[in-house]
């Protein structure tokens, strides 16, 4: 752990050989030289003349005294707004006057503020602001003889749409995802919370890849220690590229060493739009559709956004469900281990001869038989995830056939251990976050050997050492137990039960203590009181 | 940040202390025994068990094959000691002994008579993995053979028999199943005295110990619970009939469901004529009293229940029928509580717990008595017997009424 953060924190003046030394060599310092010509070489060079830049060249009557560089990455702007704002303006006829040589910062002047009909652009000074203007979607204007150029924002391009979430979905709620767009993204938030108190502070993270994260929050709802420390790990990330917020989440998570998830990710922007609400942060990264959220407690990972959209009983259950999943997809193999290797006496007569006669020409021990068959299924999972959606059929009949019914008649493996590793599975899906319900997947193994070599001791002591880390845990400084260790009574309406709205007083603790109260009470519907 | 290595150092160190069920051994390395009997021949403990074939009974694995064999397999060991006996069976199996699911226990009246029970429970009470709650039973021949009986619809003969007596004692109050602990304890008590119930075989005992048997509807022969056996200390005295094992039931305050039989009127009168009174609540509250140096024990007994089915021809709508019936049901549950009295002083058991009673309520008197040398005889009992018959089912008035008026027209 501690060669980890060696790295961390030295990285920073250690020169490393992968970062792209030319990006930030001096010549990322140069002003523009007010040459057009010398300019234009010079990004030419520093993009190594790809075929993507686009660099047109607008003439007018003054020939070289007057010329206007309009520079561009095809593919990263709107084609549109292209071809109807910006060319247009340009060469529009009343543009430069013939008779009058106008100073260039004049030009560019006139081009700002009255021909140019896009409402977002800057004034851009050094050649680097230039490239990044243009890296980032924007159409960069120069006229020759000025040293400044403008930023015109026309970011667009190929994208894809909203779609409604691939990995979490639901019966009754929003059906529209996070895309890969940063924009998109933080406009659908906006849309769900239309209010000026929601923050967002942006950071442009790797070295390379220059990518755009942003923090959203509520200012006077979320906690600004939070807030700050987020910023601050964010701030302290040193990398070539963030290409993932899975990128972010393992730089500026508490514990590197847990196998429980101490930040979230959703696709979901109503499920964002929850969080922040109760005063959590999300982090959003340019380029992907998951969105980290912290802090995290461990049953806030056993809640769907739609548990806020069903009725109360019916979410109340479910989440149940799901913790009762979790502990099964957790322990089932490894009590099924040690009950029937070492404790044989505990199970009805019956359901024992059942068991015996199946294990019965069975060659493995069951340690042994139940540890292949959790790989097996590992494997089948993992099959199913990477292969060609063409194939999906072929790996059910292989799966569900060859390794289950065909091994069960063989004689390799018992109908009991079937049952149990399918089980194991379904109720391993049952989660709705796929960290937690990974977290259950690893820990399923580490059981398994305990029960093999220990019995129910094993998996006792396993328990305990597990609880012990859970309760050492913290998410950005918030215990992962919240609200059961520490107890706070006034939490349990949204843990293990979803009380009704109208019963839904205050926000969490801890997370959303700076401003706790959420509703009016007295809200819970009744029958309007007949006065006559 | 060192806590780990400490924390894995302390799971590795905590099992070293927590032994006990511990040791893992696969379901198929073990015999899984449903039933031990335990015989005496000449200077030798016969121990036999019956083990469960499970491939027998779950028969959906490999599909079919039911039938072709026997659900159990029986075999026998001879020691001194019962657990040499024991070490003597891993010379003939295959597979560890597995004590934990041994449903019942079958002790031959040569054992429970001669050698008494003492060292037999000192040896099931020792081990961990034996089960407090397996029920003791004895039998008059040898106790192995019972094992060998195949008992229709059932796989496990072994906990079949337990059912049997857990589904009797439910509908029969006179049956009663004794656990190992329980027996232990009753045995142990010296204000009282165990009693187990008898298991035996009617009928041709080698026609149902082979598969064939099941394959006719009628068995050659069947496995039913008998007599009572009474035990004083850990030895076996004597055994009660049907009937004085019903009266112990009444004395012991355990008649939860029973049938009286009684006939139509006090003097016995109208020939194959009988009643059956079900009782459905009973209490019996046990009282001594001195008088002059001589103890007497009042026994009350409140029985409430339904007149089940009757022969006879009267008016049940008529309160003082009914009142004569209560007083005639009253009288045949007199019977069977004197006359067992009168058995249990015979055999001098006092099976009914009274010379605890009597400690309680009068010690002095109890002191006396327990120097005497046959302290039954001193005790006098006097019944008292309430019955109420609370309603008579469904119908009122007897079948045979309407037989009557139809003869009429």
């Amino acid at each position: 752990m501690r060669l980890f953060t060696k790295n961390k924190q030295s990285g920073n003046p250690q020169p490393e050989a992968c970062t792209q030394r030319s990006a930030e060599s001096p010549a990322a310092e140069t002003k523009l030289t007010g040459n057009l010509d010398d300019d234009l070489r010079i990004i030419k060079e520093r993009t190594g003349g790809s075929s993507d830049l686009i660099i047109r060249l607008i003439d007018s009557m003054f020939g070289k005294e007057l010329r206007i560089a309009v520079i561009y990455i095809e593919g990263l702007v709107n084609e549109q707004v292209m071809n109807s704002s910006v060319m247009p303006s340009l060469t529009a006829k009343d543009f430069i006057d013939p008779h009058h040589l106008a100073a260039p910062s004049e030009v560019l002047g006139m081009i700002k503020n009255r021909f140019l009909s896009i409402s977002n652009v800057k004034d851009v000074h050094s050649l680097d602001e230039v490239l990044s203007a243009v890296l980032a979607g924007n159409t960069a204007i120069l006229v020759s003889g000025a040293t400044l150029g403008i930023s015109a924002s026309t970011a667009g391009g190929e994208q894809r749409g909203v779609n409604e979430p691939q990995s979490e979905t639901v019966i009754r709620g929003p059906r529209e995802g996070f895309t890969e767009n940063l924009r998109t993204n933080t406009a659908l938030i906006r849309r769900k919370i239309r209010n000026p108190d929601l923050w967002i502070e942006s950071r442009k993270i790797g070295r390379i890849s220059q990518t755009e994260v942003a923090v959203m929050y509520l200012r006077g709802i979320a906690n600004d220690k939070v807030v700050q420390e987020i910023l601050q790990r964010l701030d302290r990330i040193d990398t070539d590229s963030i290409l993932e917020s899975g990128y972010i989440e393992e730089f500026i998570q508490d514990e590197a060493f847990s196998p429980f998830p101490t930040m979230t990710n959703t696709e979901r922007p109503d499920a964002i739009a929850g969080a922040l609400l109760e005063g959590k942060v999300a982090i959003l990264v340019d380029g992907s559709p998951f969105v980290l959220l912290a802090p995290v407690t461990i049953f806030k990972l056993f809640q769907s956004s739609e548990d806020y959209y069903q009725k109360f009983d019916i979410a109340t259950f479910l989440r149940l469900l799901r913790v009762i999943s979790f502990v099964v997809s957790m322990l089932l193999p490894s009590l099924y281990i040690a009950i029937t290797t070492f404790h044989q006496q505990i199970l009805p007569t019956t359901l024992l001869v059942s068991l015996a006669a199946q294990r019965e020409g069975v060659p493995f021990p069951a340690f042994v038989e139940a540890l292949a068959m959790e790989i097996t299924f590992d494997v089948l999972r993992e099959a199913g995830v990477r292969m060609p959606r063409a194939i999906g059929s072929a790996i059910s009949i292989v799966g569900a056939l060859v390794l289950g019914q065909a091994a069960v008649q063989a004689g390799l493996v018992s109908a009991a251990m079937v049952i149990i590793v399918a089980f194991t599975a379904i109720a391993g899906f049952v989660a709705p976050s796929v960290s937690i319900s990974n977290s259950a997947r690893i820990l399923r193994f580490g059981f398994m050997i305990l029960a093999g070599t220990l019995g129910l001791f094993g998996i006792m002591a396993g328990l305990i050492a597990l609880l012990i880390h859970l309760c050492g845990l913290r998410s950005f400084g918030i215990p992962y137990l919240l609200p059961l260790a520490p107890f706070i009574p006034a939490d349990q309406k949204d843990a293990f039960v979803r009380v009704p709205w109208w019963a839904m007083l205050r926000r969490p603790t801890l997370i959303g203590k700076k401003n706790p109260k959420r509703e009016k009470k007295f809200q819970k519907p009744s029958p309007p009181k007949n006065k006559n | 940040m060192n806590r780990w290595p400490f924390l894995i150092l302390l799971l590795l160190i905590v099992p070293l202390f927590v032994t006990g069920c511990w040791d893992s051994k696969e379901l198929n390395s073990l015999s899984i025994i449903s039933a031990t009997s335990i015989d005496r021949e000449r200077d030798h403990w016969v121990v036999t068990f019956q083990v469960i074939i499970p491939q027998a009974i779950a028969t959906q694995t490999g599909g079919g094959g039911a039938g072709s064999q026997s659900p159990t397999t029986i075999f026998s060991t001879n020691g001194r000691t019962i657990r040499e006996a024991m070490q003597n069976a891993s010379l003939e199996t295959s597979r560890m002994l597995f004590f934990a699911h041994n449903s019942i226990l079958i002790l031959s009246e040569k054992v429970a008579r001669e050698e008494g029970v003492g060292q037999i429970l000192d040896f099931f009470l020792r081990p961990f993995e034996s089960r407090e709650t397996m029920s003791i039973l004895l039998t008059k021949g040898k106790a192995s053979d019972l094992l060998e009986v195949l008992i229709p619809l059932e796989k496990i003969s072994g906990n079949a028999v337990k059912r049997v007596i857990d589904q009797s004692q439910r509908n029969l109050s006179q049956v009663q199943n004794i656990k190992l602990i329980d027996f232990a304890a009753r045995v142990a008590d010296p204000n009282a005295s165990a009693m187990v119930p008898e298991l035996q075989v009617s009928g041709n005992l080698k026609g149902q110990s082979s598969l064939d048997a099941l394959k006719s509807p009628r068995n050659e022969a069947v496995i039913k619970l008998g007599e009572l056996g009474v035990f004083r200390r850990d030895k076996l005295v004597g055994w009660l009939n049907g009937e004085e094992s019903r009266g112990v039931a009444w004395l012991s305050n355990r008649v939860k469901n029973l049938i009286i039989v009684y006939p139509c009127s006090a003097k016995g009168g109208e020939r194959d004529s009988l009643s059956s009174f079900r009782v459905l609540k009973s209490s019996t509250k046990l009282s001594s009293e001195i008088q002059g140096g001589k103890v007497t024990m009042k026994v009350q007994i409140n029985a409430r229940g339904v007149l089940d089915e009757t022969g006879c021809k009267m008016d049940l709508s008529n309160p003082r029928v009914i009142a004569e019936q209560q007083r005639i049901i009253a009288k045949e549950i007199n019977g069977e509580v004197v006359s067992t009295w009168n058995r249990l002083r015979t055999i001098e058991t006092d099976a009914p717990g009274f010379l605890d009673v009597i400690h309680r309520e009068h010690p002095d008197a109890w002191k006396k008595l327990a120097q005497s040398k046959h302290p039954l005889d001193e005790i006098t009992i006097r019944p008292q017997i309430r019955v109420n018959i609370e309603h008579t089912d469904m119908i009122n008035k007897p079948y045979s009424t309407l037989l009557e008026q139809n003869k009429r027209p």
